[in-house]
């Protein structure tokens, strides 16, 4: 079936990305900058420009990892949720809960109501 | 009490495999089994075609990867009362499974549910986990009692609990020993369809229903999360195929969700509830879908994030049930199970850094992958896995639910399947990355990888082979499946063979 | 699996179509001959002379500078994995190069029904590999770098995916089969050409497309998570020696073969005359030089744009994105999946 060539045709174009990335290795792997350094001196700090190294502040908090789509781009999206609609109140959950049980009835009240 | 755990459920595990082997490879029609030697419908059958032989040898494998890992995780405590309860879990998930009555699918969900709320509520002196074991007790204990009310309406319209006798008497045709049915058959259905959908949806968590799922998923132990994740919600979803496609699959010749809005396709009023029933399916699989992916960012504790991510991938799995062409059928049970491998992967290994880490919070597990390399590196490949990256499994059955929307027409849902996709991206980036690159707070102390990271490896490479056999899994199990499952005459002829042969 | 001449064979192509053409060694040297050109006309925008001493007016000058890194001495940082920074990096050039594979210029064709949803997976991973090759070093400044590619990432790449949906559902339209591949959309691009509705949607979402692929190579105007002077140099900041070329060597491909997958799949190719390697004639040398063409005005609007912008913040570049790429692409891909 069509589908199932399609499947392979996955692992072949999987197996050119690893096929590449070996290539790749193998190039860095024979190029003469790779060799192994000395430790001397401050050669290995991170390079900060001067300043000096927080190691606990050493990167982006997790909370604020997508700072500016969560609080501005999609800030009226998530305010909808969470404010109106997916708060974590007990009665909500039961009213959206009874909400689909009584689509689904009147749905069949109207269709048995038409024939 | 451990060995004599890990003994039963590698016993569920082989004969759940003996089974697969014998209706996939041997037999090429549903077995029956009676109980007692009663005859059906008088009786009850355990009735296994080809969707509940794979769906079992699922669920009993991995169970038993689960116990496996418990017997190194769940050390001292009150052992005696988890495994208890978590045998009594897989009775019950392979008794949903592989019964083919509709009363004893009441009781078996029953079972299954009594066992979640005790494990649920297992770390007893955590508020957060008593709280959210009421919550879905008192839930759960409504929605199955709404799912016994449809069974009053099956039994008083149709006459039988049987669902091969359902089964034939939806489409027509007579059964031994029940009579014809009474009073107006239509009006009985649609209402107890109506809840029978509306309960086990809940017990799936799709859109409106899923609001326990969070807070029970996040405050069980890590092997009880797997499980519910991973083998709990799939039955509800199995539940839901079985009663659309095959007790009343004569009435559900799909021809796409569209086909409501066209009237000449419309004769009967079977077809007209069935085509709007799933179309409402696969409308509130796709908003569950978006809904649980951007709430996957905010998350702060990880167990959350990976429950959210569980409402979202049955949000999928609706989706393809709800568009029910054949190959949308055949991407929604490979994607429950590559769900199910994923999940689990994901809830094991995120178990064992929680136990290292003290914590749940994702800010308290900065700093830990340095410190577990190997269980980090699987809970990257389960994160991968199920984010649907090539070649991994939850590629695979993503790109034939993207492949079966297209052949549908509906390329705007391919969209959104993309766009949530990357959202929940956004989410497992955070976690993925704090657990990486940040510095702890205070180094871990005894922190050692012992043989408890044995099952995360082994689930880490099932996944990447049931990526990779992807081709062959699709022409030789799962056609198979589908077929079968479209097959409703040979599941009612099973039963009926059944009744003709004496004895046991 | 039997291992006859023909899966011989066929191993062969495939190995040729990954290493040589349009593989390693094909894309290796158009992506450095596109850096000269780029230099070449950035330069001249900025009334400066740009490489010339090297080669013929400068042609050489990418590969010098390519070389020159290799031997320069990498300083890897405490904490840092150069192993793993080279495995990502490859499998981003590697997921590049293999999307190339499903064109028809290529001797080993991937190719069947819905082959796009592949073609789209693999163009996801050259943005995530680059995203984790940056956080193998543990500096402050690479971190922000990266959470502010990643933010980018979740703008571009559904405008990517969306508008290059787009030219692939109404091929595949107009035939009875539903086919949704890649390599068909370029072959029977006339049906494009022919119906003016068709022709305004693919040219609806060539502009999206070529705004996302600005963003993707990070040029001005969104140059926000690479040389950044606010965060040093934001990704790229503990790349040296040998990494410095792999990087850089990665971005360039990624520039070539993103030019390269628009011009076949938004412009048509060789579109008025057709490209058949196999034979050698007059029409297909026209082919090539129309490829070529084509190609050069594409990255000549890239870089027409990057010279004559300043630099977005994040958040005017995300609300940019969601305003007009965005939404346009995805009404061309709704209007579409209609008409």
């Amino acid at each position: 079936m069509d589908l199932t060539l399609t499947l392979y045709q996955t692992l072949y174009a999987s197996g050119a990305m690893l096929l590449i990335a070996l290539i790749v290795l193998l190039i860095y792997s024979k190029s003469p900058g790779s060799k192994k350094q000395q430790d001397e001196g401050d050669k290995n700090e991170a390079y900060l420009g001067g300043e000096e190294h927080p190691y606990d502040q050493e990167s982006v908090g997790s909370t604020n990892f997508f700072w500016s789509i969560v609080n501005q781009s999609l800030k009226n999206v998530y305010k909808k949720i969470i404010d109106r609609f997916h708060t974590y109140a007990l009665d909500s959950w039961l009213l959206y809960m009874s909400v689909w049980l009584a689509f689904l009835i009147i749905l069949l009240i109207i269709l048995v109501g038409i024939l | 009490m451990d060995g004599y755990a890990l003994i039963v459920s590698a016993f569920a595990g082989s004969t759940s495999f003996i089974t697969f082997y014998n209706v996939f490879f041997e037999l090429d029609k549903p077995l029956v089994y009676k109980f007692g030697g009663w005859v059906p419908p008088v009786g009850i059958i355990y009735e296994v075609d080809k969707l509940n032989a794979l769906l079992g040898f699922v669920t009993g494998a991995i169970m038993f990867l689960i116990v496996l890992y418990s017997v190194s995780y769940m050390k001292g405590k009150r052992i005696e009362w988890y495994y208890t309860m978590l045998l009594g879990l897989e009775t019950g998930l392979l008794g949903v499974i592989y019964t083919g009555d509709a009363f004893n699918l009441f009781v078996m969900v029953e079972v299954t549910s009594i066992s979640l709320y005790g494990l649920i509520a297992f770390y007893r002196t955590e508020g957060e986990a008593v709280d959210s074991a009421l919550k879905y007790a008192l839930l759960g204990a409504v929605s199955t009692t709404f799912y016994f009310i449809a069974l009053i309406f099956y039994y008083g319209s149709f006459g039988t609990l049987n669902m091969a006798d359902l089964a034939a008497k939806a489409g027509g045709l007579s059964f031994p020993f029940s009579g014809a049915p009474y009073g107006n058959i239509f009006l009985g259905t649609a209402i107890a369809l109506a809840l029978t959908l509306w309960a086990f949806t809940f017990k799936a968590a799709l859109f409106p229903n899923h609001f326990w799922l969070p807070d029970a998923h996040s405050a069980a132990p890590a092997p009880v999360s797997a499980a519910l994740s991973g083998l709990v919600v799939s039955n509800g979803a199995y539940v839901v195929i079985r009663y659309l496609y095959t007790i009343f699959g004569n009435a559900t010749i799909s021809t796409g969700p569209l086909s409501l809005f066209s009237p000449n396709s419309l004769t009967a009023f079977p077809a007209a509830f069935f085509e709007s029933i799933k179309l409402a399916l696969l409308v509130l699989g796709s908003v569950s879908a978006i809904v649980a992916s951007l709430l996957m960012v905010l998350q702060k504790n990880v167990k959350r994030v990976i429950a959210y991510s569980t409402i979202f991938h049955l949000g999928l799995v609706f989706m393809g049930i709800g568009l029910g062409t054949d190959l949308a059928l055949k991407a929604a049970i490979f994607h429950l199970i590559n769900h199910a491998v994923a999940k689990s992967l994901l809830f094991i290994s995120a178990g064992i850094l929680t136990a290292y880490a003290g914590s749940r919070s994702i800010q308290k597990l900065g700093g830990i992958g340095r410190y577990a390399p190997i269980t980090f590196s699987t809970f990257l490949i389960g994160v991968l896995a199920i984010e649907g990256l090539p070649p991994f499994n939850g590629f695979m059955s993503k790109f034939m639910l993207y492949t079966a929307f297209l052949e549908a027409g509906l390329a705007p849902l391919v969209v959104i399947i993309i766009v949530s996709t990357a959202i929940a991206m956004m989410a497992w980036m955070k976690v993925l990355f704090s657990a990486w690159l940040k510095k702890p707070e205070k180094p871990f102390e005894n922190v050692k990888e012992s043989s408890v990271v044995l099952v995360p490896i082994i689930l880490a490479v099932l996944c990447i082979a049931l990526g990779l056999l992807a081709p062959v899994i699709d022409k030789s199990i799962l056609t198979p499946t589908v077929g079968s499952l479209r097959d409703v005459n040979s599941y009612i002829q099973s039963a009926l063979n059944a009744i003709g042969s004496a004895g046991g | 699996m039997i291992l006859d001449v023909q899966a011989f064979i066929d191993i062969l192509w495939f190995l040729v179509a990954v290493v040589v053409f349009p593989g390693f060694l094909f894309t290796f040297l158009a992506a450095l001959l596109n850096q000269w050109y780029t230099r070449k006309v950035f330069a001249r925008m900025q009334n400066r002379i740009g490489p010339k001493y090297v080669g013929l007016s400068g042609v050489l000058q990418p590969f010098y500078d390519f070389l020159k890194l290799l031997s320069k001495e990498s300083i890897t940082p405490k904490f840092g994995r150069s192993r793993l920074y080279v495995l990502f990096i490859g499998i981003g050039i590697g997921s590049c190069i293999s999307t190339l594979l499903f064109l028809p210029i290529s001797p080993f064709r991937i190719q069947s029904s819905f082959d796009v949803i592949i073609f789209i997976y693999l163009g996801l991973w050259s943005s995530v590999a680059f995203a984790i090759a940056g956080l193998m070093f543990p500096n402050m400044f690479s971190s922000i770098g990266v959470s502010r590619l990643l933010m980018l990432m979740f703008v571009f790449e559904p405008a990517w995916v969306i508008s290059l949906l787009t030219p692939v559902v109404l091929v595949s339209k107009s035939s009875g089969v539903l086919s949704f591949s890649v390599a068909e959309t370029v072959e029977r691009f006339s049906v494009i050409w022919s119906n003016p509705i068709y022709l305004v949607l693919t040219l609806v979402s060539f502009a999206a497309a070529l705004v996302s692929l600005q963003c993707r190579l990070g040029l001005q105007p969104f140059d926000i998570f690479e040389a950044d002077s606010e965060i040093l140099a934001g990704v790229f900041t503990e790349f040296s020696g040998v990494k410095l070329a792999l990087a850089s060597l990665f971005h360039d491909i990624e520039m070539f073969v993103g030019a390269f997958l628009i011009v076949f799949l938004f412009l048509g190719g060789a579109f008025p005359f057709s490209l058949n390697l196999a034979q050698f004639s007059i029409d297909t040398l026209v082919g090539i030089l129309v490829i070529v063409v084509k190609f050069l005005l594409v990255v000549l609007v890239l870089v027409a744009v990057k010279a004559s912008s300043a630099r977005y913040r994040i958040d005017q570049a995300v609300s940019f994105f969601f305003k007009y790429p965005l939404l346009i692409a995805l009404a061309a891909l709704i209007i579409a999946t209609i008409v």
